[in-house]
């Protein structure tokens, strides 16, 4: 059975771009083992030689040429960013601290 | 005869102008709100202007189907200019800047779009209290859940506000509300209806589908809605489906030992074990037998994978969904973290937007989806997934090939009581054990009512047929609704037509 630790749960979360609390910690990792002892059923499945199958059904992710077309206007994309000056979206600092 | 059909001969028959029925409909949508919380967004002024383009369209002679019929839209499927908030905080001021497919299709039908529907988050729940905007309650019983994650549409259309509404079902969000609302609920097979302008939760398993009053209702959104479409990679090239009139034209001439002669119906008796509430299992048999002695041939049909379908779709649903929901960063739209502040690192303003923006049911699926895809997890559990996926479909394509359909009850018990399983996710997540397997072999699958159980509650039944039969699966449905009386089971406030032709 998969032992999940709170730094597992940690490094997942880091992984997922969460921050979680310590409460959120604990109560993750008692879920994700419960969770995980019943997915541990897969393991009576035999599946030596078989392909997974990632889509269900075998004609998907056809491809077209490319076609010029015409875009979103930027104001109605910009619309629902959470901040923008009109011309650009507007983020936090990418790179270094305050200055 | 359904609500859809008595408003569609009142529409024809000019005893009520497609505008007068949208506005009835908007006004009780908004009396029953406030108990349902089924709607997140009414569309007063499209939905009249669109009633009196089909106002124009009859008067013009032209007799589609769904033309004047109010429906409702599930909020992760785009409306342009309507909010689509997915249920979530994330979402909460998003406006789409163009139509789902879907969408353009029913419109073009006549269907007159009157508002969204609630929903859990991103489509991640049974039960409809996932939504960020307060659970639904079920509109036979308000202490009860309507199912989910299409719970909102399903109580919009068993409380009589609408005849039908979109859904969209992952792993049984549209069947399995459609069966605790006493409703007809389709999930086509994968690739049948374009699945652009959805708010991707698992793409290879999402698929949107109509949940409303009768088998002819789903035809007609169906036959509206289907079709390749060039804007979605996985969409079938398969013409759109014309099953509606055919529905139509089925009338009961057959005797009761003959009506369902020549048909193959296949179950696994292992599916009735525990966890199956007693008066589901009854009931399910006595259909059975209904079936029986209307001529079918009733056989016990395995799915040996199928008891793994839980763990396999938990971990592949929640694989694809960590993700599709990485776009979710608070930097382009959607939410961001009020505590942000210019100084803050990139990577803080991300996990705290998240963390603020997504619930506790989306944390937690795309904690488990990172986990199962992360390195030296990634064979253990999502390729083993995967592997098992192909067991299920492989069971399906036997099963199929002696019986023209599988059958099961769509759910293990009725609607339950709010609050009921919130504690254990693995409980909520068995909710779904019937509607799971069919999802991940992309089969088309649709319940319809089976009655009530002990409780007074609707049950529904499941039938799975092989890719592309709808209309087989359709006309099976449509033949239980003429022949036998419970199939089409309504509620209390779906009959007198709800009050909108009065």
């Amino acid at each position: 059975m998969a032992k999940i630790t709170i730094e597992d749960v940690q490094k997942i979360a880091r992984l997922s771009g969460l921050n979680l609390d310590t409460d959120d910690l604990q109560k993750y990792q008692i879920q994700f083992e419960n969770l995980l002892q019943h997915f541990e059923s897969l393991n009576a499945a035999v599946v030596s030689g078989v392909e997974p199958l990632y889509h269900a059904v075998d004609e998907n992710n056809f491809r077209d040429d490319d076609q010029e077309a015409e875009s979103f206007p930027r104001k109605s994309l910009l619309a629902n960013s959470p901040d923008h000056d009109d011309v650009n979206f507007r983020l936090g600092r990418i790179l270094g601290g305050a200055e | 005869m359904s609500l859809f059909q008595n408003l569609r001969q009142a529409l024809i028959e000019k005893k009520i102008s497609a505008e007068t029925l949208a506005q009835r409909c908007l006004a009780l949508a908004r009396t029953r709100n406030p108990k349902l919380n089924s709607f997140l967004e009414f569309r007063e002024t499209e939905a009249l202007s669109d009633a009196r383009l089909a106002d124009l369209r009859i008067a013009a002679g032209e007799r589609g189907p769904l033309l004047g019929i109010p429906m409702a839209i599930k909020d992760n499927i785009l409306i342009e200019g309507s909010q689509a908030s997915a249920g979530s905080k994330m979402l909460a001021k998003y406006r789409a800047q163009y139509s789902a497919t879907v969408v353009d299709r029913l419109r073009a039908a006549g269907a007159v779009i009157v508002g969204k529907t609630n929903m859990d988050e991103f489509g991640m729940g049974s039960s409809n209290e996932n939504s960020a905007y307060g659970a639904v309650r079920n509109p036979w019983n308000e202490d009860c859940v309507p199912g989910g994650s299409s719970g909102g549409s399903a109580a919009a259309v068993a409380s009589g506000v609408v005849p039908m509404a979109l859904g969209s079902d992952t792993g049984g969000s549209i069947r399995q509300p459609a069966a605790l609302c006493g409703l007809v609920g389709l999930r086509p097979t994968y690739g049948r209806l374009s699945r652009w302008g959805l708010i991707a939760f698992a793409s290879s398993l999402d698929q949107i589908g109509p949940i409303a009053d009768s088998s002819l209702t789903v035809a007609a959104m169906l036959d509206a809605s289907s079709g390749f479409d060039p804007r979605d990679a996985t969409s079938a090239k398969k013409e759109g489906t014309d099953i509606f009139s055919k529905l139509e034209a089925l009338s009961k001439t057959l005797p009761a030992s003959e009506v369902f002669s020549g048909i193959k119906i296949g179950f696994d008796p292992s599916q009735l074990g525990d966890g199956v509430d007693e008066s589901v299992r009854a009931r399910f048999l006595e259909t059975l037998n209904d079936w029986r002695l209307g001529g079918a041939e009733v056989l016990e049909t395995p799915l040996p994978n199928a008891k793994h379908s839980l763990a396999a779709y938990y971990l592949i649903a929640s694989s694809e969904a960590s993700s599709n929901l990485s776009r979710y960063s608070g930097l382009l739209q959607g939410y961001r973290s009020e505590k942000f502040s210019r100084e803050a690192s990139l990577q803080d303003l991300v996990a705290s937007s998240r963390s603020e923006g997504f619930g506790p049911e989306v944390q937690r699926r795309i904690l488990l989806g990172t986990f199962a895809l992360s390195s030296g997890y990634y064979d253990a559990y999502y390729k083993r997934a995967a592997q098992v996926r192909r067991l299920i479909l492989n069971d399906y394509l036997s099963a199929l090939k002696t019986v023209d359909f599988f059958v099961s009850p769509t759910t293990p018990s009725t609607a339950f009581r709010l609050g009921e399983k919130s504690a254990s996710p693995l409980a909520m997540y068995l909710s779904d054990i019937f509607t799971l397997p069919s999802a991940l072999a992309g089969l088309p699958g649709v319940s319809f009512p089976m009655g009530l159980g002990s409780d007074g509650m609707p049950l529904g039944v499941q039938v799975i047929s092989a890719a592309w039969s709808e209309e087989k699966l359709l006309n099976f449905v449509r033949l239980n609704e003429v022949y036998r009386a419970e199939s089409s089971v309504l509620p209390v406030t779906n009959q007198n037509n709800g009050g909108l032709l009065s």
